[in-house]
């Protein structure tokens, strides 16, 4: 498919697909604290930070497949890795949990990148160890130290074909470029009615509402 | 090659050094003329809230961590789901 098989050896690079890196969540609510003298405690990490001093704690670590989203040059020499989680497509895209048909499959993988830019789509190949549709999380970030990840190229399965690199560099660029913004603002009063149908929370900027005329004087 | 549902559900529980990171601003670890030994110690009646808890405890409190936030990001995609543009709508 998409996919490359770098050499083992090869550094690391903006596209490069890991199987089993450790993803860690953790609740910064409740954070099970390890005491110098083995006790443990659930603290906030709101004290933890009042402190000033570091901890150590019991977290869960979960490996889950994840695609290098730093830069070449930055690969090279920067201390830490950030990396993309890489999940199921229908867990990232659940509008598409029940396709089924090469016809609708068509349309949701060839439209996404004017769409929806959130995710980039990775087909199955079991060689790479994808064996259903995946699909970049460019909401999921995770960061390895550059050191760990050289010594785990033994967990890099793939890299993108330039083609698909060119691509995801340009996704990734995009997602991360983007800016919040109402995009309801320039609605003609007409399009926003149409528009709080949909969301009905939304608030009319000041130029969107309708001002009535001014009533005739009269004599 | 593995199949990724395999990692998936594999799960580990290590303990890990959480070391605040402040890579753009004022490095608060290292920064001795900031630290407070008055503050040092966590939760000695300053209205702060620690409870002792057990090493299986602790375990479990790391699972449900995990568990919450991977509810909460099948949560998002299905809220994104429900309010993002229509494929049929762009054909």
């Amino acid at each position: 498919m998409i996919y490359e098989v770098p050499d083992g050896a090869a550094p690391l690079r903006q596209g490069d697909i890991f199987i089993g890196l450790p993803r860690i969540d953790l609740s910064l609510a409740r954070v099970p604290v390890v005491r110098e003298n083995g006790e443990h405690e659930e603290v906030k990490w709101e004290d933890i930070a009042k402190a000033h001093e570091p901890v150590s704690a019991v977290v869960a670590i979960r490996p889950v497949a994840a695609i290098v989203a730093t830069q070449d040059c930055d690969t090279l020499r920067s201390p830490d890795i950030t990396l993309c989680e890489i999940r199921e497509f229908r867990d990232v895209e659940r509008k598409c949990k029940e396709t089924k048909t090469p016809s609708s499959w068509k349309s949701i993988i060839t439209q996404q990148a004017r769409v929806n830019l959130k995710w980039f789509y990775l087909p199955p190949d079991e060689k790479v160890g994808f064996s259903g549709k995946m699909a970049v999380d460019f909401m999921g970030t995770l960061r390895v130290a550059r050191t760990d990840l050289e010594e785990l190229r033994t967990l890099r399965s793939a890299r993108l074909n330039p083609l698909a690199d060119e691509h995801f560099r340009e996704r990734i660029a995009e997602f991360f470029r983007r800016y919040p913004y109402d995009e309801w603002y320039a609605l003609n009063p007409e399009e926003l009615e149409a528009y709080r149908k949909e969301y009905p929370d939304v608030q009319p900027f000041p130029w969107q509402v309708l001002r009535k005329a001014p009533a005739p004087e009269t004599a | 090659m593995r199949p990724l549902r395999r990692f998936a559900k594999t799960t580990a529980v290590v303990f890990g050094f959480l070391v605040g990171s402040a890579t753009a601003g004022l490095d608060v670890w290292l920064n001795d003329s900031r630290r407070n030994t008055s503050t040092a110690v966590i939760g000695v009646g300053q209205g702060q809230t620690r409870r002792r808890i057990t090493l299986l405890q602790a375990r479990r409190i790391a699972l449900e961590a995990m568990e919450w936030a991977e509810r909460e990001r099948l949560r998002f995609a299905e809220q994104e789901a429900s309010s993002g543009p229509e494929w049929k709508d762009y054909p």
